[in-house]
């Protein structure tokens, strides 16, 4: 067997152990002597008899032999821990030669790490999302040295296994090293590979907090796991405590970056406009065409000719760039005649707009809902603004009409064989209608609705799991689709209608389209829930937000993850993106406002001032400014352009001291809450220390919070009213919606 | 280390019946029951922010059971907020331990069966207006005012870093190196006052217990019973002691507090209210004090006394004497603080006219607000009331006429006998005070006129169209009088303003 003795002692003795483990040490310490002997011998035989049954080929035998074996050493498993602590201690070593031994019986087992640390996993994935990130962290370390050792060991096969079922863990944060130690198969590589020796003779850092600390040590003992319990006495140096404000943290090994997200993130992507059907690109121009033939003359007795709306479509629906998606990475069904009129109606819009900026800032109009604060749980508006809808905790919607045209559903009695064409349809609607509609259907609250871009269709998304399609029209539901198996929170139409996305408390989002009651894809990868979900300006992408504090970008073509975007120290709830399709704002509980570059996955700037939860973020159409509306009963505008907190080093200081200093003692409550303190790790985006000191620093700053950051524009507080939701139409007016919340 | 102790879990156990259970089932129990209060809770908070909510309720917590497969808490869900209850549990040699409980209250359902439906809730509406014009929030209604909302933020802003202004932390990267330390603590000084001038003017207000010596809550003591007391030498000095003793500001409002209480409590009882505008008048000739910022509590109470439908025992008390009183007072706080408070006496003269032109007020009422109105001054007199006259005049005319009648025919009994004779009497006390009035500003007018070469008509001349100005009543009543004979020019100016 590869595994020499000399290797066991070796590392036992290395191991010096600086965690508090040795809850029961000092107990420990005086029984060791005793129980430590006999059944050391015990296992002595038992590896002698496995050995011999081994060669012979008696598998069964050997099998049952094992797992009695197993069982027997349960009870000395605790004591051989306490005799390996007692080592680490520095005192003597008399209990040396045994130990290797009972450990080469317990690691013989070469699917003793395979069984150990898939159930870690699972026990990890159910766990609080208090701990649950800190508890990750210690995945990956287990990960590389159970794979490593068995390596070691010779055991080709389970190793590669091993690597193959859970590899995808780690791929997104340690991708390179994972590419690089995945080609190790022999223990003779080990001893040359670097990164191997670097891991194996470096102690991987991690700091945690006291609970989470103690959950995992509890787990690992319970389950007897000693292969891991072992990997992490060698190889993991965890701190447990809050990280003490000003001391510099390093996460895995000092001057090695172990969080290589960046690799991850520069998957190519394929950021552009979709490109307009060709068809449909011939037959708006030709229309445009007709148009302009007619007004010719109108134009000429007024003496000034407007730009044609011809050249302008033609200089907007430029050919396919260099990175615009193919149209058939996206089928849609084939174009109608109301599309052609809705995209030169949105050419004529776009003519129309306001031009924003920082020293012209949006009008805004704010609706506010009354005797509805406990009730309501989401607002959407259609694009033309039109129609308002909101979703209320009472399990039904509730459809606005804005423009005061009367709401008419159909009459209660009428035959649907008489139904033939529209005039009949239109014959059955009721007389007067009214301003508003309740949709009944769902049963429970509703939490997610949006309007399909052409306004015939409004989705909606509730705690009954299920997701409902209505009718604008007739106001009545179509279709439900039944697939998530926990609430739907958020509900997104895609730009071009047909498909849209969810997001789910089942931490899963999924791409529907609406003439399958199945979902296409299912985007799986968070790992808590997914509280909102938006659709990429282009068709071909997703983002999501989650409660486990990232987002990110799914390509839904391929069903995969593309960007993750960590930063955020609270759960996400609103997600914008420019129109022009290359940033992407997030926002959500920890009250700061990131945004993100897609392209390359790097965070541009953090956006602070407000002091309540974001309930969402919306681009004005030219992407110059950013509003956000939220909990704390104010609307903000956010200059886009402007330079964050993120720019030169020197001005990154002096930003992060201001914050810092404003923070005041806040700092106390990021260092007394050990979760903050593990977010920093998570977090961490760029590679080495520094980076990530720096990161920390950001972070603190904004745990503070209250001080707006330079490119903060604009307050408008509202008189107690939360804003649930802003956006702005086609010609830059920006809509923000809320209930009043009384006193 | 557990939140909930293993003894919590004992005492759980025992309740279900099971005595003795093991201390280390117990503390593994406490562990798991730990872990799972933190699993629903943070469920619950999953539903709270998807309900853009931001106070956690039962409907939550079951919401989140039923996501746990658990089976959702019946009976907690309700409209109103639970109320816990504290309460303290142990005797002084275990230690006191506090225990928060919800109050289980005894229903009836005899008494809920036969309760009246609750009221249909109101529907949800919408209401649109403009939160910003091109980046400038319009002044409307809608819109909280500017101080408003930057003490609101500012208040935010505390309540999030309620340590502000604690110790500084430490920041890495600019400790090495003198240089970064002063550029630090420059900058340390300079944020803070940062912070505090972004909320000029808003002022914070540390919420201080106010604590009153024994002297003064003696003292305190000591007036009220004195001013409450039949003794009038005892009511006078106490009187005169709030009139005159300096370093009474502390009790300030308290008084206002009490008389506030005592008046509302007895408008039926003369005496009382006598010496509470007693007291309200010492108050306000103390020097010493500053009423101001209790203004607004002191009007409504003087308000009541000049108005009051009934003060007073029986209507036959002497309550015009009260009203009189008041409407001194009252018009003693518009000269003093009309000139800091521009809308105070437009105020109150608009309350009194409402209660003069309101028929369907009892004649107290009138008569309270025709003496307000009156002392007001003549310009007010003139232009409020003298319009008015003449349909005024024809309700306490048929009061009086009324009367007459009854008292000829004697079909009434004796108690309509009484009553009407109180009306009557209500009626002249109301034709009096317009007289008053009328009369001052007759001499006024003449007064003004003295200058004025004019030609005085006659008594006689001036007859018939002074009825038709402010009615017979008064026109009959003012005319009889000698004053009036010799201001006839001011009798004139009467009859141009109607």
């Amino acid at each position: 067997m590869p595994d020499s003795p000399a290797d066991g002692t070796a590392a036992a003795g290395t191991g010096v152990n600086t965690q508090p483990t040795a809850t029961t040490q000092p107990a420990a310490q005086q029984q060791q002597a005793a129980p430590a002997q006999t059944p050391q011998t015990q296992q002595e035989v038992d590896r002698i008899v496995l050995n011999y049954l081994n060669q012979k080929g008696y598998k069964q035998a050997e099998i049952a032999l094992k797992r009695e074996a197993n069982l027997l050493t349960l009870e000395e498993q605790a004591a051989a821990l306490a005799a390996k602590d007692k080592e680490a201690a520095g005192a003597a070593t008399p209990a040396g030669p045994p130990q290797p031994t009972h450990d080469k019986n317990e690691m013989g087992d070469p699917d003793a790490y395979d069984q150990a640390y898939s159930s870690l996993r699972r026990w990890i994935e159910n766990s609080l999302d208090l701990y649950k990130p800190e508890l990750m962290s210690v995945l990956f370390p287990l990960f590389l040295h159970s794979y490593l050792n068995l390596v070691n060991r010779g055991l080709k096969e389970q190793a590669s296994k091993f690597m193959a079922s859970y590899k995808s863990d780690h791929l997104e944060m340690h991708s390179q090293d994972i590419a690089r130690l995945s080609i190790i198969t022999d223990a003779q590589h080990i001893k040359e590979n670097e990164l191997a020796q670097m891991y194996k003779s470096n102690k991987y850092n991690l700091r945690m907090a006291p609970v989470s600390f103690e959950l995992l040590i509890a787990f690992l003992q319970d389950n007897k796991f000693i292969v891991l319990l072992r990997i992490v006495n060698q190889h993991v140096n965890i701190q447990v405590g809050a990280a003490a404000a000003g001391e510099d943290e390093v996460i895995g090994i000092a001057g090695h970056g172990t969080h290589q997200l960046a690799t991850f993130n520069q998957q190519s992507v394929a950021l552009g406009q979709m490109p307009p059907d060709a068809a449909f690109r011939e037959q708006v121009e030709q229309t445009l065409k007709e148009e302009e033939a007619l007004a010719g003359g109108d134009t000429i007795m007024n003496g000034e000719t407007p730009a044609s709306l011809l050249e302008e479509y033609k200089k907007v629906k430029t050919e396919a760039g260099v990175d615009s998606p193919s149209r058939d990475d996206v089928p849609l069904p084939p174009f109608k005649g109301s599309d052609i009129q809705a995209e030169i109606e949105a050419l004529r819009d776009s003519r129309k707009r306001v031009a924003l900026g920082p020293s012209s800032l949006p009008s805004i109009c704010a609706y506010t809902f009354h005797n509805a604060q406990e009730n309501i749980n989401c607002v959407a508006v259609s694009e033309d603004a039109t129609m308002m809808a909101a979703g209320f905790s009472e399990s039904y919607v509730r459809l606005w009409s804005l423009n005061g045209e009367k709401l008419r559903g159909f009459r209660s009695n009428f035959n649907p064989a008489h139904i033939h064409d529209s005039n009949d349809l239109n014959r059955v609607k009721e007389k007067k209608g009214a301003d508003s509609k309740k949709l009944i259907g769902h049963a429970g609250p509703v939490f997610g609705a949006s309007f399909s871009p052409d306004n015939k269709y409004l989705i909606t998304c509730s705690e009954d799991k299920s997701a409902r399609l209505w009718s604008t029209s007739t106001l009545t539901n179509l279709v439900c689709y039944k697939g998530h198996n926990y609430p739907v929170w958020d509900v997104d139409f895609g730009p071009q209608g047909f498909y849209f996305a969810t997001a789910s408390h089942d931490r899963t989002a999924r791409l529907w389209s609406c003439d399958h009651i199945y979902p296409l894809r299912i985007f799986a990868g968070h790992l808590s829930d997914v509280d909102v979900v938006k659709f990429h300006p282009n068709s071909k992408y997703v983002v999501t937000g989650s409660s486990d504090k990232t987002s990110r970008l799914w390509d839904v073509q391929r069903g995969t993850c593309v960007r993750v975007f960590t930063g955020h120290v609270g759960a996400i709830h609103a997600i914008a993106m420019s129109p022009d399709g290359r940033m992407m704002a997030s926002a959500g509980e920890d009250r700061s406002i990131q945004l993100w570059d897609l392209g390359s996955g790097k965070r541009m700037k953090k956006m602070t001032g407000h002091q309540g939860t974001i309930y969402s973020l919306d681009f004005s159409q030219d992407g110059s400014i950013l509003v956000s509306g939220s909990a704390d009963c104010t609307v903000r505008a956010w200059d886009v352009k402007k330079e964050g907190s993120q720019g030169g080093a020197g001005h990154r200081i002096l930003q992060d001291d201001r914050e810092g200093t404003a923070a005041g003692s806040a700092n106390g409550t990021v260092a007394s809450s050990p979760v903050l303190a593990q977010g920093h790790g998570q977090g961490a985006l760029g590679a080495g220390a520094t980076a990530a000191a720096m990161e920390r620093l950001n972070r603190k700053g904004m745990q503070a919070g209250p001080l707006e950051s330079e490119d903060h524009l604009a307050t408008f507080p509202t008189k107690r009213t939360p804003i649930y939701k802003v956006q702005f139409t086609k010609r830059n007016l920006c809509l923000a919606i809320g209930a009043f919340s009384g006193n | 280390m557990s939140t909930f102790p293993s003894s919590t879990i004992k005492d759980i156990a025992e309740s279900v019946g099971i005595p003795n259970l093991k201390d280390d089932v117990a503390t593994s129990l406490a562990q798991d029951v730990e872990y799972r209060i933190h699993e629903i809770v943070q469920e619950a908070m999953k539903f709270m922010r998807h309900g853009k909510r931001t106070k956690l309720t039962v409907d939550d917590i079951n919401n989140a059971l039923r996501v746990r497969n658990v089976e959702p808490l019946y009976g907690f869900s309700s409209a109103d907020p639970t109320r816990f209850r504290r309460t303290t549990v142990g005797s002084s040699a275990t230690g006191m331990t506090e225990l928060f409980f919800v109050e289980d209250e005894e229903l009836d359902f005899e008494t809920i069966l036969s309760a009246p439906l609750p009221k249909v809730p109101l529907d949800v509406t919408y209401t649109a207006h403009w939160l910003a014009i091109e980046g400038v929030q319009p002044a409307i209604p809608q819109n909280p005012t500017p101080i408003d909302a930057k003490a609101d933020l500012f208040n935010k802003r505390i309540k999030l870093d309620p340590s502000a202004t604690a110790t500084q932390p430490v920041i890495p990267g600019i400790k090495p190196g003198s240089n970064g330390a002063i550029n630090n603590t420059g900058n340390a000084a300079n944020s803070q006052p940062n912070n505090a001038n972004s909320s000029n003017g808003a002022e914070i207000k540390p919420l201080v217990k106010h604590v009153l010596s024994k002297e003064l809550q003696m003292y305190y003591e000591r007036i009220v019973s004195a001013v409450l007391s039949q003794d009038e030498v005892l009511r006078a000095t106490g009187i005169s002691s709030l009139q005159n003793d300096p370093g009474l500001h502390q009790l300030l409002p308290y008084f206002v507090q009490l008389v506030a209480e005592k008046v509302t409590q007895n408008t039926r009882n003369l005496p009382v209210l006598e010496s509470m505008m007693a007291m309200v008048r010492a108050i306000l000739d103390n020097d010493n004090l500053f009423v101001e910022p209790y203004l607004h509590q002191l009007m409504p109470t003087i308000l009541t006394c000049v108005v009051g439908k009934r003060l007073g025992e029986s209507p036959q008390e002497d309550h015009w004497a009260l009203r009189s009183t008041a409407t001194d007072i009252l018009l003693l706080i518009c000269n003093k603080y009309g000139a800091s408070y521009h809308t105070l006496q437009p105020r109150v003269t608009r309350t009194l006219l409402r209660a003069f032109l309101d028929p369907e007020k009892p004649l107290t009422t009138h008569y309270g607000a025709i003496l307000g109105l009156t002392r007001m001054g003549n310009e007010v007199f003139k232009t409020l009331v003298v319009p008015n006259l003449k349909t005024y005049s024809t309700i306490i005319e048929s009061e009086l006429l009324v009367d007459g009648q009854d008292r000829e025919s004697s079909f009434m009994e004796i108690e309509g006998d009484v009553a009407s004779t109180i009306r009557k009497n209500e009626a002249s006390h109301c034709l009096e005070a317009l007289l008053v009035g009328l009369r001052s500003l007759i001499r006024s007018e003449t007064e003004k006129q003295k200058y004025a070469a004019k030609d005085v008509p006659t008594a006689e001349g001036l007859r018939e169209p002074l009825t038709v100005a402010i009615g017979p009543l008064l026109a009959r009543n003012l005319l009889r009088e000698e004053a009036t004979q010799q201001n006839l020019a001011g009798v004139v100016a009467v009859i141009e303003t109607c």
